[in-house]
């Protein structure tokens, strides 16, 4: 009896301790042997494993995770088992730490060269990710040869075969790119921003005043757990850039955004009223919350020309906030496109009704066959930041820009480079206006868990190094000769870019005010876009892009317009103007100066620029029909008394003759000339001469 | 031989001086050797040539001085007398000639062009007074009049290998080395020993790129003369520039064994190693160049681009600082500086070495400036 039982007993551990894992064909065979630790550390491991290979067998994120840390069990008994070392390599590349896989791989292999079909390709992927891309391809090109002859093929190795081809590419990409890395400074966004949790998804303002981030860390509403990644569900965290600590404010949760399920960020308007989310409910979906004085909006899921019964993972507005782009995964735009292949970027143009219009594939060089993710446009309204598993990736998704010509033709995309892109997956790129500066996520040794928030600076290419090198080249003389140096322009990529901002502010109360801001292309009479400073703080903040004469009206009811003009010349690189706008109610005696109106030189001709101006004063004096007013014409000291009075009357004429013409009544117009007898600057300068140079709007009365 | 013809050959003996080669050639001149005088009675007009004992005895005799002072190097002296023999007699133009030829002698050239000029007045077909003209005007830079007298003398017929080899000089410092090469050649065909020539065709090739040719250039200039430090140097740097970095190395230490002060070599050393990226090793050997000459800048800004690419911003800054204090307009090390200040986030700084290298300049900067207004976080 007693040796009856002794044998069911062994014949059935030596049954279960050989394991059978029909996915990767590997089984972890375990010798009771071999065990320092005797019946018990044996007994854990078998258990461990037998429980790991259940998770390992579904193949999922959360689930690999789950395996590893029972393989991990397993392996701390014993670390020589080349299927137990495969097992571990193999969840360790398929879940959020794939550095640590290429140990393990390498000592499976060398413990048992044969010890899965897929080692090589495994080795390839594990080096590739560590950047030992010869390496890597090596093992790629092994694994490539060990594949059926194509007559033979099944479809499942067609596959395999193919994604082999693509990681080659990617590993010379790796190694071109790392041949030639690009200048910057990684820096961690700190304790105040990341967790030990995952944190990505950075969208800032332009200004990079504020950022909203997406994290997995523990507080997530709901406190749940995603089973398919065992991390806490998403939810949307929320900082401010403190001036003058020079750091971040400490990250707080976007409570009335979050709910128990997934929310991410994925678009913020370069003003940071607008914030663009995703729910994974129902199927991948865009929302849309608004910042109303200083607080969000309910989430408003997107119109069916943006979502659909696809996936849609990403959105960004532009900066005249007339197009939205985002990725979906959709089989065809609703122009009859067929998409490129996984998932691509489309833009909807915004209708007169205000409404996002039907969704466009932007088509190639943009999109391809391959996945395209976290879509970027950048305030100069030219540049497109993706990331794509495209050719010319160095792994994963890869970080790309592309420049439209202003005709709606994009630029062939350009990777980024190293060390920003890396090998592995890097997605969720924003630039800030300046374009020195980008947010992104990285997995990366100074971080503080998993992925961080990273604030990259371009430092642009590398300085010229001179060496102090002379020799004398001609016998007969002492004279040194310096080595000749050739002093190569480099190019550096400007943003031509301005950021006006400001708060508008009530002149009596100094209240600030919700205005609307009216940005006008001048020479083209054309409506740009209209933007609200913010209810509660009275801040606003417009992009400008150079090469446009913009007209400026801030507009609130009850005060009079207020009107600025911009001319920035094509070539003006990136600044930062900071305009403080005080609004005037409207009542007798208050003023304003017209800086939209233009006349030719020396004369009383009103140039086309100034229409747009001129037909908001129409609409101005029809909405208040008692309000009669003043025009006055001012000009700087250049010229004679006589011929400045007759020119600033002139000039004043000219504004109500418009007037006159567009229907308003005579008797509501005065004009007068004033000639530079009243001076608003000095006009001892340029600047101070044009700002002298005016037409100003007086309200004479009203009732 | 009568005595008139003995002091003709006794003069033309003294003009005709070759002057020793040197075999340290970092600091000081290498003298060419010019033949400087009469080559013979055909190029002397018989009236003028020979020392006058008759006539006008007082202002014969102080040529006479003159031309004894000369013969024992003592210019001034010699200068003094054919002055004075001037002064006595004006019409005595040999003295010009004598004069001009011994302020050559004392490198005052505008003087010895003067003269030689006063004398060339008078003797206009002197091929030989032709080209001594274009030699003074060589030294004193003036080009233009060097060359037209050059091709005078040449089209007089005159041959001189110095003559092509300053015509070759004077074509490479333009920067016009094809053109300078002809030059050259044509010098070594005179004298196929002349190795200055050689040397900088070398020189030439070296400015081309052509970098085989110039190492074959200078090694024929060794050929002829191993003694020469600067040869072996120049070798080095050709190489250097090929990137042939262990044999650059070589010719420089070959310098440096003929010539163990020769500062130049042993910087172009340190640069080599810094380049083949061995920057420990060449840090230490530009504190070697710094022993040679202390306050040579060039070492302290390539001593800082050592620490630079070891990412030692801190050492790197120290030294660029240390080129700067002594020589405030050396506007590489500004930039280099900025770089380093820049690595270690000090943007204002940076920005401020950067808007000095432009003042100074360099017109890069302005391009490295466009980022300061934009570095606000």
């Amino acid at each position: 009896m007693k040796n009856q039982y002794i044998l069911i007993v062994t014949l059935t551990l030596i049954l279960s301790f050989a394991f059978y894992i029909s996915e990767a064909q590997v089984s972890v065979e375990i010798n009771k042997k071999e065990f320092k630790q005797g019946k018990n550390g044996f007994k854990d491991a078998m258990s461990s494993v037998k429980y790991a290979d259940e998770f390992y067998a579904k193949g999922q994120p959360g689930a690999y995770r789950m395996a590893l840390t029972e393989y991990l069990k397993a392996y701390s008994y014993n670390q020589h088992y080349p299927e137990l070392n495969y097992k571990i390599g193999a969840c360790y590349l398929y879940s959020t730490e794939k550095a640590k896989a290429i140990d393990f791989l390498d000592n499976a292999y060398k413990a048992k060269p044969g010890v899965a079909e897929d080692i090589f390709y495994l080795l390839g992927w594990a080096n590739q990710l560590a950047y030992n891309f010869d390496e890597a391809i090596d093992f790629f090109r092994k694994y490539k040869n060990a594949q059926p002859q194509e007559k033979s093929k099944k479809k499942s190795d067609v596959a395999a075969v193919y994604d082999v081809d693509k990681k080659l590419s990617e590993c010379e990409v790796g190694k071109k790119l790392l041949a030639k890395p690009i200048r910057v400074f990684i820096d961690n966004l700190g304790p105040a921003i990341n967790s030990k949790y995952p944190d990505y998804g950075p969208v800032i303002t332009t200004d990079e005043s504020l950022i909203v981030f997406t994290s997995r860390r523990e507080g997530s509403t709901g406190g749940e757990i995603d089973p398919n990644d065992l991390l806490y569900y998403e939810d949307l965290y929320i900082a401010y850039y403190n001036e003058e600590k020079k750091d971040w404010s400490q990250a707080i949760n976007m409570r009335t955004l979050n709910t128990e399920g997934h929310d991410a960020s994925v678009g913020l308007s370069p003003d940071g009223q607008i914030l663009y989310t995703y729910k994974g409910v129902p199927d991948g979906t865009l929302f849309e919350s608004k910042l109303e004085g200083d607080s969000w909006s309910k989430p408003r899921e997107m119109s069916k020309n943006i979502n659909t019964k696809f996936h849609e993972t990403s959105a960004s507005i532009s900066y005249d906030a007339k197009q939205l782009y985002f990725v979906s995964d959709r089989d065809r735009d609703e122009f009859g496109n067929k998409s490129y292949g996984g998932k691509d970027i489309f833009v909807s143009q915004k209708l007169d009704n205000g409404k996002w219009g039907p969704a466009k594939n932007v088509g190639a060089p943009i999109n391809t066959k391959y996945d395209e993710e976290g879509v970027f446009m950048h305030p100069d309204g030219v540049t497109m930041y993706f990331c794509s598993k495209r050719e010319g990736s160095m792994g994963g998704y890869d970080i790309f820009y592309s420049e439209n010509d202003g005709a709606g033709n994009w630029g062939e995309p350009v990777n980024i480079g190293y060390p920003v892109n890396t090998p592995d997956d890097d997605v969720f790129f924003v630039v800030a206006g300046n374009a020195r500066y980008a947010y992104y996520s990285s997995a990366r040794e100074d971080g503080y868990g998993l992925q961080d928030l990273y604030r990259i600076t371009f430092l642009g290419p590398e300085k010229m190094m001179v060496v102090g090198s002379e020799d004398i080249l001609i016998a007969s003389s002492t004279a040194t000769i310096q080595q000749k140096v050739e002093q190569e322009i480099v190019e550096v990529k400007k943003v031509r870019l301005t950021i006006m901002k400001g708060t508008v502010t009530d002149a009596l109360s100094d209240a600030p005010i919700e205005a609307s801001i009216e940005i006008v292309d001048n020479d083209k009479n054309e409506l740009i876009t209209t933007i609200n400073s913010n209810s509660k703080s009275g801040k606003y903040l417009v992009s400008l892009p150079s090469g446009k004469n913009y007209g400026i009206a801030v507009k609130a009811d009850g005060y009079l317009f207020y009107s600025e003009n911009i001319n920035i010349p094509e070539a003006t690189a990136y600044q930062e103007v900071t305009k403080d706008v005080v609004l005037s109610k409207i009542g007798i005696g208050s003023k304003i100066v017209l800086k939209n109106i233009f006349f030719d030189y020396g004369k009383e001709t009103l140039r086309e620029t100034s229409f747009a101006e001129l037909e908001r004063l129409v609409t101005l004096l029809n909405s208040y029909p008692d309000m009669t007013i003043e025009i006055g014409g001012h000009t700087d000291s250049h010229g004679g008394l006589q011929f400045n009075t007759q020119l600033s009357e002139a000039r004043a004429k000219s504004v109500v003759d418009y007037l006159v013409d567009k229907g308003i009544s005579k008797i509501r117009l005065a004009y007068k000339g004033y000639a530079y007898l009243q001076p608003i600057a000095t006009n001892d300068t340029d600047e101070g001469r044009q700002q002298n140079r005016r037409v100003e709007f007086k309200v004479v009365s009203i009732k | 031989m009568n005595k008139k013809l003995l002091f003709l050959v006794l003069f033309c003996m003294m003009f005709s001086v070759i002057f020793a080669q040197q075999t340290k050639t970092d600091t000081s001149q290498i003298v060419i050797p010019i033949k400087i005088g009469f080559e013979g009675d055909a190029a002397i007009d018989d009236t003028t040539s020979t020392l006058i004992v008759a006539d006008d005895q007082q202002a014969n005799i102080a040529y006479n001085d003159g031309v004894q002072f000369y013969q024992q190097n003592q210019f001034d002296a010699s200068i003094q007398s054919f002055t004075q023999a001037l002064k006595l007699n004006p019409e005595l133009t040999k003295a010009f000639y004598g004069r001009g030829t011994t302020y050559i002698q004392k490198k005052e050239y505008q003087k010895a062009l003067d003269d030689l000029t006063k004398y060339g007045e008078k003797f206009k077909d002197d091929a030989n007074v032709v080209y001594l003209k274009g030699y003074c005007a060589y030294y004193l830079e003036q080009n233009d009049q060097a060359v037209e007298a050059f091709n005078k003398a040449m089209d007089m017929g005159y041959e001189d290998v110095n003559m092509h080899y300053f015509m070759g000089v004077m074509k490479f410092n333009e920067g016009k080395y094809e053109e300078a090469i002809p030059h050259f050649n044509k010098a070594i065909n005179i004298d196929p020993n002349h190795y200055f020539s050689y040397n900088d065709r070398g020189s030439a090739n070296r400015m081309l790129e052509k970098y085989d040719d110039a190492i074959a250039d200078y090694n024929k200039a060794i050929e002829i003369n191993a003694d020469i430090a600067l040869l072996y140097n120049n070798v080095g740097s050709a190489k250097r520039l090929k990137k042939d970095y262990d044999g650059a190395v070589k010719a420089y230490d070959k310098a440096l064994s003929k010539d163990s002060e020769y500062h130049i070599a042993k910087n172009n050393k340190a640069i080599t190693l810094y380049e083949s990226g061995k920057y420990e090793e060449a840090i230490e050997v530009f504190r070697d160049v710094l022993k040679l000459k202390k306050d040579y800048a060039y070492a302290y800004n390539n001593i800082g681009l050592c620490y630079y690419k070891l990412k030692d911003y801190d050492s790197a800054i120290e030294a660029f600082t240390t080129a700067i204090s002594m020589d405030s307009e050396y506007a590489y090390a500004y930039i280099h500086r900025g770089s380093a200040k820049e690595m270690l986030r000090k943007m204002e700084g940076a920005c401020d070495d950067w808007k000095k290298a432009k003042e100074l300049g360099l017109d890069v900067a302005e391009e490295y400036c466009s980022v300061c207004i934009e570095y606000k976080k």
